[in-house]
């Protein structure tokens, strides 16, 4: 990936985020959280994670996007306080420690595009060069996720579905509330 | 210096990205906001593993004749898959809290984590924002004079 471009991506991302936060209008902070998603889509892409990209477009920006707008729209659309002040700076110190402790443990990952660094040399070699024979697949992604690691993709739509029953549920109970 | 920015600037930024989220859900008073941070925050996730599977001089993970079976010649396609189901689960998680917030509005008039907390704790100061469900007493008889003209 074009370095500049990746750079400039983040710092979008960045200001995306922070406006997102910061803006009273909560539909504004939702258009800003699309496109908060597009743009990590667009380092997704750089980063020849396509896949990933298309999906983090599709769901992360799209349907998150919907499922936000269809809740606001149905409850407020103002956030009055936007923070307190009291909690900013019990916040604060929080977050610097964390950042701290997060930078001090990331000095030992390795440098970006390393081809040598350690979570390259495990399974995923294996997959990449067996892939093809085994699985007549191209696409060694769609390999992983329906063949390789097809009990994970089941246990994901597991989630899924609980997921959608807890929404459902806790939305039916106050339709049954109103019903009386 | 240069250097080291350009090895290590993923890291930066995606810690800069995971203390925002962290900030909204701690800081914030309002409910979506939390939301909204808690998804600044999974997506700064999705980035530093998608960044950790870059490789230099790889393609994307697609065998193609041109650059063959040999592994360096792709990026690590395992955080690919396993982003993939993280960004699936976060939407789930996503539609869950948003059931949950219509919940709380309809029963509290507010998304506002004070406003919520005061009603909860019985203050006078609460329901001044004047929902429709904000008078309890009312809202809780009628409601079970259906009940019974409905049993």
């Amino acid at each position: 990936m074009i370095l500049e471009l990746d750079v400039l991506l983040f710092v979008i991302l960045i200001v995306t985020a922070v406006l997102a936060l910061k803006v009273r209008d909560l539909l504004a902070a939702v258009a800003l959280l699309a496109a908060y998603s597009l743009f990590a889509a667009l380092i997704f892409a750089g980063a020849v994670a396509v896949d990933v990209a298309l999906v983090e477009a599709v769901l992360g920006a799209g349907v998150t996007g919907v499922l936000f707008i269809a809740a606001i729209l149905t409850t407020s659309r103002r956030a009055d306080v936007v923070d307190s002040s009291r909690r900013r700076w019990a916040t604060l110190p929080v977050l610097a420690a964390f950042l701290a402790l997060m930078i001090y443990a990331s000095t030992g990952l390795p440098d970006k595009g390393d081809p040598e660094a350690p979570a390259h040399q495990g399974v995923a070699p294996v997959y990449l060069e067996d892939s093809l024979e085994d699985t007549e697949t191209p696409n060694v992604v769609t390999a992983l996720l329906a063949d390789y690691r097809s009990q994970d993709t089941l246990g994901e739509t597991l989630v899924i579905v609980t997921a959608a029953l807890g929404a459902a549920l806790v939305l039916r109970a106050r339709e049954q509330e109103e019903l009386g | 210096m240069v250097e080291l920015f350009v090895d290590r600037y993923v890291y930066l930024f995606v810690l800069v990205l995971l203390s925002i989220g962290l900030y909204g859900m701690f800081a914030m008073r309002n409910l979506a906001k939390k939301l909204v941070g808690m998804t600044i925050f999974t997506t700064a996730i999705y980035l530093f593993f998608i960044e950790g599977s870059v490789k230099d001089g790889a393609t994307a993970p697609i065998i193609s004749p041109a650059v063959g079976v040999d592994a360096a010649g792709y990026v690590d396609p395992l955080p690919h898959l396993l982003i993939l189901t993280a960004i699936v689960v976060g939407v789930g998680i996503v539609g869950v809290g948003l059931a949950l917030l219509v919940r709380i509005y309809q029963a509290h008039g507010t998304l506002e984590e004070n406003e919520v907390v005061a009603r909860l704790s019985g203050s006078p100061r609460a329901g001044r924002r004047g929902h429709p469900l904000d008078e309890p007493a009312q809202a809780t008889s009628a409601g079970e004079a259906d009940g019974e003209a409905g049993a």
